[in-house]
């Protein structure tokens, strides 16, 4: 056997060795090359993509983030524009904005729209890539419009079923609510919105 | 040595080019364009080139005259995808019946590495008149779509266009194409007796029964579906929400208002959109001569194989 040449295949019948040895590192180029462009999450990703990830934590992780911004949603409105721990909320910031406009409108108008929480169950999380996750949660709330002065009850309370789909989206390696949205008690949350994916 | 590198390098290229796409390393996947014009891609090409022209000067015992159309075509491929690389540019922009838009001033999907005077196309006005789709059986899918469009150049005559959805149309540098297909309802606001605000709104709503939502400057939130083809007439179902208190829940007739807060909606009319693609790629012709010459090459290296086989 001739050194360097290896019985395998090709034309002749054989595969050069050396020729195996290139190939081999073109390939393992690429792949610390395609790894490192992927940057700190690269194996995570990998693990995910491969669904050799273990799920359970990351489920658990999204599904405190998301009571943490209920908690902080209802802390907003009920306060009344107390807005020291903003910073804190779990959420993006143009979410932030839209809440504390609306806090905001009650404000000028000398009200706080108060929530009282009912119900706050976790339907479903799906894990849709390794930085989008959705939950899904059935909540009953009563909403009671109150004078920011003097606390009293301005209107009669409403009773508020919802459904509730929570977009959360993991940036710098923490998960945050994007968006959510809002589907009454008795219908069907549709699949979710491809723009929603490809972040349109 | 050479056969090493060549083996090298086109390992390299291949697996890279594979592993972007499939994003297995990644949150989402890239597109092809930003694969195709990537760095370590360029300099695969170039090292390449290199090799092919070193190959052939140095390693080819003085048979360069017989590669001549091998190294013109590797010359003019990489010329292709060199100048491809800087100066090719994707734009996309959606656009409903009626409306116009003004080519490149539009937002770019993938924009040139290269943006100066030599990579500048000519402006130009491109109004859709009309999209007329053919829909499936079941309604739920589209056929056929073709869409009328008004050309106006920044220099020279009006003209008229019609493009297919599998077709498209070439035109000063530029080749329109277009995809998908929705729905853009106009919606009119009212408070107070005024209409505060009045738009059409492009909505993925399509098939039908689709939801989508827009959201203005307030912190309402509107989810549309929409039924063309209703048992009385077409309508809407409309959902409203501020924040998580759900004001309004619906069905609403086209043209019919509906009240929630203090204010009216109503949605009197109706359009289709679809998404119009730009692309521009100088280095095409490069590419194509290269590929011609490949052919050539191809045919002379299997010629001259024949011969000595004899």
């Amino acid at each position: 056997m001739v050194p360097g040449v290896l019985k395998v295949r090709n034309d002749r019948g054989r595969i050069r060795l050396y020729d195996l040895i290139a190939a081999a590192i073109g390939v393992l180029l690429s792949f610390a090359l395609v790894a490192d462009l992927a940057g700190d999450k690269a194996f995570y990703n990998l693990r995910f993509n491969l669904g050799i990830s273990d799920r359970g934590p990351i489920k658990e992780e999204i599904v405190r983030i998301v009571r943490q911004f209920d908690r902080m949603y209802v802390a907003l409105f009920t306060s009344g524009g107390e807005y020291v721990n903003l910073n804190t909320m779990p959420a993006e910031n143009i979410l932030k904005r839209r809440i504390v406009q609306d806090v905001n409108l009650w404000i000028s108008q000398d009200m706080i729209l108060s929530h009282d929480r009912h119900a706050f169950n976790i339907v479903k999380v799906d894990i849709i890539r390794p930085d989008l996750a959705t939950v899904e949660t059935q909540e009953n709330w009563v909403l009671l419009l109150r004078s920011r002065k003097t606390g009293k009850r301005m209107k009669s309370q409403k009773q508020n079923f919802i459904k509730v789909r929570y977009i959360v989206t993991n940036t710098d390696d923490r998960w945050k609510v994007q968006d959510f949205e809002v589907y009454s008690s008795d219908s069907i949350v549709p699949p979710l919105a491809e723009k929603r994916i490809i972040g349109e | 040595m050479f056969r090493y590198i060549y083996i090298a390098v086109v390992s390299f290229a291949t697996v890279f080019a594979l592993l972007l796409l499939s994003g297995i390393f990644s949150a989402s996947r890239p597109a092809l364009h930003g694969v195709i014009n990537s760095i370590p891609l360029y300099m695969c090409s170039f090292v390449l080139l290199l090799t092919v022209l070193a190959h052939v000067f140095f390693g080819s015992s003085g048979r360069i005259l017989a590669r001549v159309p091998l190294l013109l075509s590797l010359l003019l491929l990489a010329a292709g995808y060199w100048v491809g690389g800087l100066m090719s540019f994707s734009l996309e922009a959606v656009i409903t019946e009626g409306q116009s838009v003004v080519i490149p001033d539009t937002q770019g999907s993938f924009r040139p590495l290269y943006v100066g005077k030599y990579a500048k196309l000519p402006p130009m006005s491109l109004m859709l008149l009309e999209l007329n789709p053919e829909f499936s059986a079941d309604g739920n899918s589209i056929e056929s779509l073709s869409g009328s469009f008004v050309v106006s150049p920044h220099e020279g005559k009006e003209f008229d266009v019609v493009l297919d959805m599998d077709g498209s149309f070439s035109a000063r540098g530029y080749s329109l194409s277009m995809e998908g297909f929705g729905y853009s309802p106009r919606y009119v606001l009212n408070s107070g007796g005024k209409v505060l605000d009045s738009s059409f709104v492009y909505m993925r709503l399509f098939p039908c029964g689709g939801e989508d939502f827009f959201r203005l400057l307030s912190p309402l939130t509107y989810y549309l579906s929409y039924h063309p083809e209703g048992v009385e007439s077409e309508y809407f179902h409309v959902r409203v929400a501020r924040n998580k208190d759900l004001v309004f829940d619906g069905d609403v007739f086209l043209g019919e208002a509906f009240s929630f807060e203090n204010a009216t909606m109503s949605i009197p009319e109706v359009r289709r959109w679809t998404k119009l693609r730009v692309e521009g790629n100088p280095g095409r012709p490069y590419l194509a001569a290269g590929l011609m010459l490949l052919l050539l090459a191809a045919f002379i290296e299997f010629r001259n194989w024949i011969l000595r086989r004899r």
